[in-house]
């Protein structure tokens, strides 16, 4: 990891995690590995930081957990979005897009 | 399954029921570690080395772990708080479709509830009221009322002398003030005029220190100083609030203007509050006593003993440190004016509260817990009720327990059936107190030293909160004793029909005749003391009052001081208006006294007996003086026992002469009554009245006190201001021929102001009210408490009944006779019925001996009271057993036996 590592913004990670999920139910490895992945592990995002997101998200109702067996058959807790966490995901990707796009435009400027 | 067994299952659930948070938090943290390392490995990396990297990958363990346990906790809670109130609404709801669906019940529950509530929360409402709500004056608790007593005359009227209290004042150091009031409802009054139509006022007559003493400020102006409650001070009145708005349109400058008080100008210096009506029923003006000549009241005279007097206890100074300095002080009076102070060598210090608000105390106690009684029969009767349908309701129960519902949610159910019973009940109860309370308030009517305030309050709703409450856990307590008692799958296996069933049956059937008896025990003591009250009462009306109340009106008014400065020009008045009444057409015969009877005592009178040793003056005995016209025994109903009446000779100028009535013959003029006529008592140093006649004692303080020595002497030769006529009419009602007597009255002044106009039955009834209503009310509570008792039986029996109809059956079929099993039947419920009895008659023997300070002529454990309430429990205990007992009669030995 030459590249400097972008701090996550505030909230960021929520929406990450929820998007994650939109895709079905998964453990909190698979959740850490698959944004690893999809980011080119340009965010440095610990572990624990995204457990703790789990922990808050679930606290707040939009995903729900359940112990099941992961593909190597270990014990592990899955997490699924909830009806609430559906919606809270499309309110949060809108607000994203605007947000991005607005930054973006700034940047650009010569 | 074994208890033991139970238990552990029990427990084990309880484990499961909340899982570890932090055995959840640390397995998926490892989890998650295991699984990093095993990918890192997969790529070549050594395990010790991945570990390493994995775990910097997480970042810090433990606060990510710290941090998830506190989210994980918080959501837990979260739900439970969910669940929990789900919980209760689901509850609530089901109670209301229990209730709903036996509309019968419900409504002699709440019907019940709302008896026993409404009465207990409407007592406390006045009780409340007089004796909880502090006076309108600033620290209370210091404020007492002083006096000097006499305690080998027994003399202890509440009242002193203005030397006396001058001299306190001076002297003492255990009271901040000291102030004194002159005050008699009904009699103590100026005339204010020239201001529209002329009125009586009540006055009260204050000294210097009475406002300062209750710390009352004026809502307007200022206080008299001491110079103006001074002799020969400036005039000045204070004002009431009522009056500086009804006769002065509130006029903000009241301050400074004059007003006409008894021909006399008065500066008002200030207006009273509202909450300012002290004392007795509130004036409507303070002037200053020491205004008054020494011939209306010599107030110079030690010996004169008519001041009441308030006082601020100093800081940390007790009633009882006080009592005994004042005591030791009059000892030094005494020596020092043994004309006027020799005996009175007492004191008393007594809190103004008490005073003010004691006499109401015993009977609101009493109907205070007469309520809380009816309370509990009601409650108990509800919880027998709640009980029999357990019996219906054990299958319901049990199948909850099936289903996983922990004894806590099901005793929690109970809870709330109990509770939304009860406070159906209690709403229902507000509402009865709402209509019950104002009618207590008259209990205490004139010891209000505040205007009444509202009768539902917070207090009373924070009370009648509280009551609701008890009569829930009273409610519940035996019908959830009894679910949890019962072992709920097996009464669920077996519906209830098995040995266990059976057993549980048995215990529940315990518990309701416990109930049953704790009822009746209850319900006979509300009947005693309702007996005892009720007895009192009709004795009391049965006392001989020494007058006649039917078809006498009473017109009471003031002639004001100044009006007649001569006295023959007062006497004039008095026989003209005399003379007037008695011309109107239907009147027999009317006449006058300064004092009703029933109202009070006129004058204390120290007096000689001429011809006998003539004691110094403090040392005489005392008499009550009443000032009576001529006709005035005829009018009241007073039979003459010796001598005559006063006629109109007896004015001014003639020799001066005085009745008597027959307690102060007895006492003080041995012999025959008719010699006591001509002879002479001695008044003062010079005074020598002849005694003419001898009449009848008469109550003048009430029905329950005995009459003392009094006499009279005619108004028209020793002149008092205060009068009320007593007119006899022919037939029909008095009141009838009150604006006649008005008009002549007003024929021979029209300026005259009537106080007041009722007939003497009135005065009878006012003087009885609070022992009526006392006695109404537990009659009430008797009643109730025995109507519910009796259906307690009722229920006991009947449901006895229903449930050995197999063993009713199988007698019949061997041979009982309808003798047997009615006596059978019967024999249980009285039993039941007998020991509730005999334990209430040996509690009632206990309990109402608080009723002493009410009864009247009849002593708390009057055995002929206690005999006829064991009679008339006994025999509503009969009818309450054999009504329900003649279904055992029907039991067809076939079907009972065929029908199980």
């Amino acid at each position: 990891m030459n590249t400097p590592n972008l701090d996550l913004l505030q909230g960021t990670l929520d929406l990450l995690i929820l998007k994650t999920l939109s895709w079905g139910p998964r453990h909190g490895y698979a959740i850490a590995r698959w944004i690893a992945e999809r980011t080119r592990d340009e965010l440095l995002i610990e572990d624990g930081a995204l457990y703790t997101g789990l922990h808050r998200l679930q606290k707040q109702g939009w995903v729900s957990s359940e112990w099941g067996r992961s593909e190597n058959n270990r014990a592990a807790k899955y997490y699924q979005l909830t009806p609430a966490g559906q919606k809270q995901l499309q309110v949060r990707v809108s607000v994203w897009e605007r947000y991005s796009a607005a930054v973006t435009r700034v940047v650009r400027t010569a | 399954m074994s208890f033991l067994d139970r238990r552990l299952r029990r427990l084990f659930r309880l484990e499961r029921q909340s899982p570890a948070i932090s055995d959840d938090v640390d397995a998926e943290i490892a989890g998650h570690l295991a699984m990093r390392c095993e990918e890192l490995v997969a790529q070549g990396m050594s395990p010790e080395a991945a570990h390493a990297e994995a775990r910097r990958q997480f970042g810090d363990v433990s606060e990510a772990r710290a941090a998830m346990l506190a989210l994980d906790r918080g959501q837990i809670a979260e739900t439970r708080r969910r669940e929990w109130w789900a919980g209760m609404v689901h509850d609530v709801r089901h109670a209301l479709r229990l209730l709903r669906s036996a509309p019968a019940f419900t409504l002699v529950a709440v019907t019940t509830l709302a008896l026993g509530i409404g009465a207990s929360a409407a007592i406390f409402s006045v009780v409340h009221q007089i004796l909880l709500r502090p006076l309108p004056f600033p620290n209370q608790q210091s404020l007492v009322r002083v006096w000097p007593v006499h305690p080998e005359n027994a003399a202890d009227g509440g009242a002193m002398s203005v030397p006396d209290l001058d001299d306190w004042r001076r002297t003492q150091r255990d009271f901040a003030r000291l102030g004194g009031y002159w005050y008699f409802a009904g009699h103590s009054g100026v005339d204010l005029t020239g201001l529209g139509p002329p009125e009586r006022l009540r006055a009260a007559q204050i000294t210097e220190g009475f406002f300062e003493t209750l710390g009352t400020a004026p809502e307007l102006g200022r206080l008299p100083t001491s110079d103006e409650l001074s002799e020969g001070g400036p005039r000045v009145a204070v004002i009431s609030d009522g009056l500086w708005r009804r006769r002065f349109g509130a006029d903000p400058a009241i301050a400074g203007r004059t007003v006409v008080l008894d021909q006399t100008p008065h500066i008002v210096v200030g207006v009273m509050p509202p909450a300012m009506r002290f004392p007795g029923d509130g004036p409507d003006v303070w002037i200053a006593a020491l205004y008054q000549a020494q011939t209306a009241t010599p107030w110079k005279l030690r010996a004169n003993r008519w001041l009441s007097v308030v006082g601020r206890l100093a800081p940390g100074v007790t009633a009882e440190r006080a009592r005994a300095d004042l005591a030791t002080f009059q000892r030094t009076l005494a020596v020092q004016y043994p004309d006027a102070d020799e005996g009175w060598t007492g004191a008393r210090v007594v809190s103004l509260r008490d005073t003010i608000v004691g006499g109401a105390r015993p009977p609101l106690l009493i109907l205070f817990a007469a309520a809380g009684c009816v309370l509990l029969v009601a409650s108990a009767n509800i919880a027998v009720l709640l009980l029999a349908r357990a019996g219906v309701r054990a299958r319901e129960f049990a199948v909850r327990a099936a289903l996983g519902a922990p004894r806590s949610r099901i005793v929690q159910q109970i809870l709330i059936e109990c509770f939304v019973l009860s406070i159906t009940g209690a709403a229902a109860g507000v509402l009865l107190a709402g209509i019950l309370g104002p009618v207590l308030t008259r209990l205490a009517a004139g010891e209000l030293a505040q205007p009444p305030g509202a009768i539902l309050d917070w207090t009373v709703a924070a009370f009648t909160l509280a009551v609701a409450a008890v009569s829930t856990l009273v409610l519940a307590a035996p019908l959830a004793a009894h679910v949890l008692s019962v072992d709920a799958t097996a009464s669920f296996t077996d519906s209830g029909t098995g040995t266990r069933g059976a057993t549980s049956g048995r215990a529940r059937v315990q518990s309701r005749q416990l109930l049953v008896v704790a009822e009746v025990a209850i319900a006979v003591v509300l009947v005693c003391s309702a007996s005892l009250m009720a007895k009192s009462f009709r004795r009391l009306l049965a006392a001989n009052t020494g007058f006649q109340p039917e078809h006498a009106l009473a017109i009471g008014f003031m002639i004001s001081d100044g009006r007649y400065p001569d006295p023959r020009q007062f006497s004039r008045y008095y026989q003209t208006v005399l003379d007037q009444v008695r011309d109107i057409p239907g009147v027999i015969a009317a006449g006058a006294t300064k004092m009703l009877p029933l109202r009070g005592n006129d004058e204390p009178w120290g007096f000689g007996i001429d011809g006998e040793l003539i004691l110094p003056l403090s040392q005489r005995p005392t008499v009550t003086m009443n000032h009576i016209s001529s006709g005035y025994f005829r009018a009241v109903g007073t039979p003459l026992l010796a001598g005559r009446e006063f006629t109109r000779g007896d004015t001014i100028g003639a020799p001066a002469v005085v009745i008597v009535n027959d307690v102060f013959a007895h006492r003080y003029l041995p012999g025959p009554v008719a010699s006591a006529a001509n002879r002479s008592l001695v008044f003062g140093d010079t005074v020598r009245l002849r005694i003419v006649g001898v009449v009848q004692s008469v109550h003048q303080t009430g029905l329950e006190a005995p009459p003392g020595p009094a006499a009279y002497i005619p108004a028209t030769q020793n002149e008092r201001g205060s009068v009320t006529l007593v007119v006899r009419v022919r037939a029909g009602d008095p009141l009838a021929l009150a604006g006649a007597v008005q008009r002549a009255i007003w024929s021979a002044d029209k300026d005259q102001t009537i106080t007041s106009i009722t007939t003497l039955d009135d005065v009878v009834r006012q003087s009885v009210a609070r022992p009526r209503l006392l006695s109404l009310l537990l009659a009430g509570f008797g009643a109730l408490g025995l109507l519910l008792g009796a259906l307690g039986i009722y229920g006991v029996v009947a449901y006895s009944v229903d449930a050995r109809r197999q063993e009713i059956g199988v007698r019949v079929a061997l041979g009982a006779s309808r003798r047997d099993v009615l006596a059978l039947v019967v024999g249980r419920g009285m039993l039941l019925a007998m020991s509730g009895v005999l334990i209430g008659l040996v509690i009632s023997l206990i309990a109402t001996r608080v009723m002493r300070a009410v009864l009247f002529g009849i002593g708390p454990s009057d055995p002929a009271t206690y005999i006829e309430v064991l009679a008339v429990l006994s025999l509503v205990a009969a009818l309450a057993a054999y009504l329900p007992a003649r279904r055992a009669l029907a039991v067809d030995p076939v079907t009972a036996l065929s029908g199980s």
